[in-house]
């Protein structure tokens, strides 16, 4: 937690300033809204976060949020499958295209950059060609389902805001992940295999299955969060769905503290990252910055972050060193 | 007279480890000389100090009477002196030409001139006589034609000295017969040969005069080809070994290990020996002999090709490192730092890495068993850390070489195998490691280690297997273990151009 402080403290900053400027921003539906973001956002972050502690790298989860996430109303409303059936059936095809990355990868040896890349263009290529680019939702229809990630508790109004049902997804996520990272054999190998694949293969540590846990764990949480965020928003475009979240979610990691080398990781780190960019999107529309320079904004803040953190950590060296 | 090259009293140390002192050499048009001496008796250094690789602390180079001093690898080109290096040092993405002339490159109107480029490269080559296409991509070309391009490119800056590392070591005997004879053209063009290898057959064919150095010094000299073989491994080897060791015999148990009609590469030949409970048995052959690849390849990390392995009378079949360690094998591999120890993760998580009560990755970590074991390890092995939290990476090679030897031994394995166990570890470490191998070996593990370095083979071994060319030309038991025994199995395999 204390690797955390730092970027906890930025979050906060990010916070003060925003409400200083625009008290809306502690409105309870602002920060019903913000919640729910970092909560869906997190889910991709969580997955990113494994896959770059193998040393890997994931570009295709945009898509992947697309392809889950568009097909989920095509198949209920479109083709008329249950949906049961039809959430089954999708997490099990980003479940097998994770599994597709990874074997790709340590059997094949390709790049990881080259193998997501990949997935990044076929994955929405494919939804757009079988969805004919049509807008797709699911119209008044399916609310019991779509409650999953629309219904508020207020802990039996302990709670001052309704905070919203994903959160509590996105936390028991954030949970299971921590568990397997550090309660678990697994995370120990997952570790090992980032700073040191040769090493942690002569070990013993059979290398190649765990990296493609790490891709299958990253498709799957994709697909999860494109469900999600399809049942929040009822209706979404093949072209633009899920655009750039790869990008949020490796941020939200990278902030977080995992080496973009392999072998650290922190949820609780990766989390606060996903937060403080949710908070800068948020500010951004708060503090009446146009929506243009968003992506400026967020490139800036994360380099600022990361700078100022190689720099204090440098110099914390420097001053054990001489002491 | 003066000599056209003269090393006299070169001296050369590596963070106050002695690696030359007092060392002289010398070099006339047209001769032949070979520098021979075990893996660490300097040779190497010596070649790099001579075309400027690497500086002296102490001592002069002259060449045709005048003083020179090499600051690096350009001025001593330009001294006409030249070097293949061991490695090869070419880089494959590019042509023939462009390796040729790399850092050299013709330049016409602020471009490269690539005819001239084309030009120099096919005139370089025919002084070799290779009918080689500038270019071919070096990628596309054999080690042997790599090195021929290497040779050509060192000759191409009319070079008087040629200096050759090591050049057979990766060589097939085909290819190491066509390198002598293009040496001997070489020789009968002029050119200064100073020819470094251990291999003493073809040392003896080509050259005239042979210096041999051990620990840094020279250990004698002699006009080839009148001298015999014995006395050339007397001068690379005749020393007292210093008992850092303390060998004490002991009971051995049953049959652990067997490898029977095992081939581990197709370089090998099919391989027969066993190990057996409490006996520690050395692999010793000079490099590039295959000593490694049988070691790896028992282990799983290269598959095999034919043979079998039995622990304790039982066949199993291993395709994997995790094959290896769930048989009950264990493996301190040769590269520390790039096979061994995990630098960024604390001696605890090394340690516990291979625990095989725990070791599917669904497991629960129980972490305090985790620092029972390490804590354990960490006080047998006498690791020097402040806690087991430490970061490997903190640790000095020795130590770290004993978190490795922890994470074999808390996998309770019955078979250890090393490889190159105090490679890059000071004395005082290596003693410890001695010591726990035969404290190791006293409670029934059987002990498989390959070593360069004969000493070591002597001091700890109960039995040696000695490796030629991917064969194990012999086996020898402690009371007939000794350099000159092991030097000569060890070079009783290498095919010479006739």
């Amino acid at each position: 937690m204390k690797k955390n402080l730092g970027l906890l403290l930025l979050l906060i900053a990010a916070c003060i300033v925003t409400y200083c400027i625009n008290d809306r921003f502690f409105a309870a539906v602002n920060i019903e809204n913000l919640l729910r973001r970092t909560a869906l956002f997190s889910l991709i972050s969580i997955g990113a976060a494994f896959v770059i502690t193998s040393g890997g790298i994931d570009l295709s989860i945009g898509s992947m949020v697309c392809l889950v996430g568009t097909l989920l109303p095509w198949l209920t409303t479109t083709n008329g499958w249950a949906w049961p059936t039809a959430t089954v059936f999708l997490l099990a095809v980003a479940g097998l295209l994770g599994a597709f990355h990874g074997l790709l990868i340590t059997k094949l040896k390709l790049q990881p950059f080259i193998v997501t890349l990949c997935g990044l263009l076929l994955y929405r290529g494919v939804t757009r060609g079988l969805t004919g680019d049509q807008t797709q939702g699911f119209g008044l229809e399916f609310e019991g389902l779509r409650s999953v990630a629309l219904t508020k508790i207020t802990l039996g109004g302990l709670s001052p805001i309704g905070i919203p049902s994903v959160v509590f997804i996105a936390l028991s996520a954030a949970l299971i992940a921590s568990f397997a990272l550090n309660r678990m054999r697994f995370g120990l190998y997952l570790r090992a295999l980032g700073r040191n694949e040769v090493a942690a293969r002569y070990s013993g540590i059979n290398t190649d299955s765990i990296k493609v846990v790490a891709y299958v764990l990253c498709a799957v949480l994709a697909g999860v969060s494109g469900m999600l965020f399809i049942l929040d928003v009822n209706s979404a475009q093949p072209s633009d769905f899920g655009n750039f979240y790869e990008l949020y979610a490796i941020a939200a990691a990278v902030l977080g503290g995992c080496s973009l080398r392999g072998g650290e990781v922190s949820i609780s780190g990766v989390i606060i990252g996903a937060a403080l960019m949710q908070v800068l999107r948020n500010a951004i529309v708060l503090v009446d910055i146009p929506t243009q320079l968003e992506f400026a904004i967020i490139g800036g803040v994360i380099l600022l972050g990361v700078g100022t953190e190689e720099i204090v950590r440098k110099a914390t060296r420097r001053m054990t060193a001489t002491s | 007279m003066t000599k056209l090259l003269e090393a006299h009293g070169v001296c050369k140390s590596f963070g106050g480890n002695t690696v030359l002192s007092d060392v002289s050499l010398t070099l006339e048009r047209g001769e032949v000389v070979s520098l021979i001496g075990e893996n660490g008796a300097g040779k190497s250094t010596l070649a790099k100090i001579l075309c400027g690789i690497v500086q002296p602390d102490r001592g002069t180079i002259t060449l045709n009477g005048e003083l020179k001093t090499f600051s690096h690898p350009r001025e001593a080109l330009a001294a006409q002196i030249g070097i293949v290096h061991q490695e090869l040092n070419l880089a494959e993405n590019l042509s023939i030409a462009e390796n040729f002339l790399l850092g050299h490159e013709p330049v016409r109107y602020g471009m490269l001139d690539r005819g001239r480029m084309e030009e120099i490269t096919r005139e370089g080559l025919s002084r070799l006589a290779l009918p080689l296409d500038p270019h071919r991509l070096v990628s596309t070309l054999s080690t042997a034609q790599r090195q021929m391009v290497e040779i050509a490119r060192a000759l191409s800056f009319d070079t008087r000295i040629l200096i050759f590392d090591e050049p057979t070591s990766s060589l097939s005997d085909e290819d190491a017969k066509l390198l002598l004879q293009i040496i001997k053209m070489l020789k009968s063009q002029g050119v200064a040969i100073l020819y470094v290898s251990h291999r003493l057959p073809e040392v003896q064919e080509i050259s005239d005069r042979i210096v041999a150095l051990r620990d840094g010094r020279n250990s004698g000299e002699a006009a080839s080809p009148h001298i015999h073989r014995e006395s050339l491994i007397r001068m690379i080897v005749g020393r007292e070994l210093s008992d850092i060791y303390g060998y004490k015999p002991r009971p051995l148990g049953s049959e652990a290990l067997r490898v029977e009609d095992f081939r581990a590469t197709d370089r090998h030949a099919p391989t027969s020996f066993t190990v057996r409970a409490g006996e520690i048995v050395g692999i010793a052959g000079l490099v590039g002999s295959g000593r490694s690849e049988l070691l790896e390849s028992i282990f799983g990390l290269i598959p095999h090709l034919s043979g079998e392995l039995l622990i304790n009378g039982n066949p199993i079949s291993i395709t994997s490192p995790k094959d290896a360690w769930d048989n009950k094998l264990a493996l301190v591999p040769e590269s520390r730092k790039d096979q061994g120890v995990i630098l960024e993760s604390s001696i605890r998580e090394n340690i516990i890495l291979s625990d095989r009560e725990q070791q599917s990755p669904w497991s629960l970590r129980d972490s305090s068993n985790e620092r029972k074991v390490s804590d354990h390890f960490i006080e047998s092995l006498h690791i020097r850390c402040v806690s087991g939290e430490q970061l490997s990476k903190s640790l000095s090679g020795g130590n770290q070489q004993k978190v490795v030897l922890g994470r074999c031994l808390a996998a309770k394995p019955a078979v250890l195998l090393l490889d190159e166990p105090t490679r890059g570890v000071d004395v005082g470490a290596r003693r410890e490691i001695y010591a726990l191998l035969f404290q190791l070996a006293e409670q029934g593990m059987a002990i498989l280690f390959v070593s360069s370095e004969l000493e070591e083979i002597i001091g700890i071994s109960d039995r040696a297997l000695v490796m030629s060319d991917g064969e194990v030309t012999g086996e020898i038991p402690r009371q007939s273990l000794s350099e000159h025994a092991i030097m000569t199995l060890a070079s009783s395999h290498q095919k010479v151009a006739a």
